[in-house]
């Protein structure tokens, strides 16, 4: 007599074969669901309830057949190329770093440990990317309003203590503070989708709130607050583009964009055009950008280092140098001015290829968070490979003479334990997120207000 | 005997490949509703069991030639998958390596009498 295997059974039988456990939920819900479609499907044609149910678990096939093929599939991904990747730039920049600190001559700006200490920081970042790359980054989603809380505290807290009093620690510690807002943000995104115009403009509201948070708090560090501004824009739009709000997602992709393009050429304009007046700019932001305009005509002040730079570029060989130049003896170059002492040292050939390894390493995190289907994790992905990638072509452009001079950090080469930390944490989001493709089932909608309340009281 | 039937396996996967392509390249569907228009339009002759189809689905998904997405629909959230600019691509491609074998095919049954 043949074996008629009941829903459990099949379900049971399929997903014994898949061995990761949230592909195993992930598939588990679908087969559900097309189970109960075609069972509906019976029970209209006249059929009866159990008759049905058995009739629509037989034409679902071999559970074993279909679990052995789903387990193919739904696997953790690696990506060699990255984390190897990762390591070898890494390794660079403390090689670079420690140059740079060991022929730095002013001993009374440097201490001498500089060169080791860059090696401990690195190894905290490994460790805090290897920590979030094996984490189940939904969990940003399930405990974001906690996580915000702590951030918001935390950010009042830190800067107002005498530890973090000191000026270099105090921006140290600022332009953390305003990047660590971005992953934040695109949870945000996130929670507030399928709510169209007004989720759009909840998400808006809240990084304003968070820029005038941050600005009274004394975390006011003007380039990479505007940074972090930029960057959450753009996350904004990508998930306007992806339709995670609902509506029109061209016309919202489209306002959007033109608001990325339109707000630094205002700034731009306000500058050279009306000395800064409608935007409220101060004296010092109004000469930055004066200067990255035209340094030539500040040599003698704000454009010295700019125009260091582009001295020192001009003097660089294809190959070798041995030396890291003027620039290195710059206060911050093992910060500020890593690639140009790169460059001198080793030569412009060897300061490309490091460019390229690290633009093509970007553009690939970029790749692979477009590419996912979980919403969620598409955010989390675009947010902090945007940001690396916005870090990275100022920094680049700064230390080839182009851009402006501001103190923004490059992943992998810039000295320093907050932002290893912090580059070294979205590059483990982004990899977490590439590591879970088609794992990990979208997180489920909160219920409204009222009903979450009575459930925080039956303590669910 | 057993050549011509690994033949027609590999055959068979890899038109409904195809064909599931062209579904979705018409509008977003769900698992069930493919099977439905999958029958309808082939007349019963393309009766997809579903263990085949969501390992199809779901490699697919894998090589980014469909998304997918959860939407309510009659008061149940079903997954619905989507097309990629990348899918329409692999799809083109298909259809043209089909029409040059179903080309080839029916120029040999033609002339052989």
């Amino acid at each position: 007599m043949r074996n008629i295997m009941n829903r459990t059974e099949y379900l049971k039988s399929l997903t014994e074969q898949i061995r990761n456990k949230n592909a195993k939920t992930l598939v588990l819900e679908e087969i559900t669901a097309h189970i109960e479609d075609q069972k509906q499907a019976y029970l209209l044609d006249g059929m009866g309830e159990d008759e049905a149910e058995e009739m629509a678990v037989k034409e679902m096939g071999n559970p074993v057949d279909t679990g052995v093929q789903l387990d193919k599939i739904h696997r953790p991904k690696t990506d060699v190329w990255m984390l190897a990747a990762m390591l070898v730039l890494t390794l660079i920049g403390i090689v670079m770093q420690s140059i740079i600190c060991l022929q730095y001559n002013d001993l009374s700006v440097i201490q001498n440990t500089y060169h080791t200490r860059t090696i401990y920081y690195n190894l905290i970042g490994l460790l805090v990317m290897a920590i979030v790359y094996f984490a189940d980054y939904r969990l940003l989603n399930r405990f974001i309003w906690p996580i915000y809380g702590v951030y918001l505290a935390g950010s009042v807290f830190f800067l107002h203590t005498p530890a973090f009093g000191e000026y270099y620690q105090h921006l140290r510690f600022g332009q953390a503070i305003h990047i660590l807002f971005v992953p934040l943000f695109a949870v945000f995104c996130y929670r507030f989708r399928e709510q169209k115009g007004k989720g759009i403009l909840k998400a808006f509201g809240l990084l304003l709130f968070n820029i005038l948070f941050l600005l009274f708090s004394g975390a006011f560090t003007s380039a990479t607050m505007l940074l972090s501004f930029m960057t959450c824009l753009i996350t904004l739009c990508a998930a306007a583009y992806r339709g995670v709000f609902g509506g029109r997602k061209k016309l919202q992709g489209s306002i959007l964009t033109a608001s990325i393009i339109g707000i630094p050429l205002l700034f731009f304009g306000d500058v050279l055009l009306f000395d800064g007046r409608f935007l409220f700019l101060a004296e010092y932001q109004i000469q930055r950008i004066r200067v990255m305009l035209n340094p030539a005509a500040y040599a003698a002040q704000a454009g010295y280092q700019t125009m260091l730079v582009r001295d020192q570029l001009s003097s660089a060989s294809l190959l070798g140098g041995g030396t890291v130049g003027k620039v290195g003896e710059l206060s911050g170059a093992w910060c500020d001015y890593v690639l140009i002492c790169l460059t001198a040292y080793f030569g412009l050939i060897v300061a490309f290829l490091v460019i390229g390894i690290i633009a093509a390493y970007f553009l690939r995190a970029l790749h692979i968070s477009l590419m996912q289907s979980n919403r969620l994790g598409f955010l989390l992905g675009v947010s902090c490979s945007s940001i690396l990638i916005l870090k990275t072509v100022v920094y680049v452009a700064m230390n080839f003479g182009i851009g402006l001079t501001v103190s923004i950090d490059m992943p992998f080469l810039t000295y320093g334990l907050y932002c290893s930390v912090v580059n070294f944490l979205f590059m483990g989001i982004i990899l977490s997120v590439y590591r879970n493709t088609n794992l990990l089932p979208e997180p489920k909608k909160t219920p409204p207000r009222h009903s979450l309340r009575i459930e925080r009281a039956t303590g669910k | 005997m057993r050549k011509n039937m690994a033949v027609d396996k590999s055959l068979v996967s890899g038109s409904t490949t195809m064909l599931l392509l062209k579904l979705l390249s018409e509008k977003d569907m769900y698992g069930y509703e493919m099977i439905e228009e999958l029958k309808k339009r082939s007349e019963n002759v393309f009766a997809l069991k579903a263990g085949t189809l969501y390992p199809l689905l779901h490699g697919m998904e894998d090589k980014g030639l469909l998304t997918c997405y959860e939407q309510e629909f009659q008061g149940k959230v079903r997954k619905y998958y989507s097309i990629t600019g990348k899918g329409r691509k692999e799809l083109q491609e298909r259809k043209n390596s089909w029409q040059e074998y179903s080309h080839a095919v029916a120029s040999v049954l033609c002339c052989g009498v």
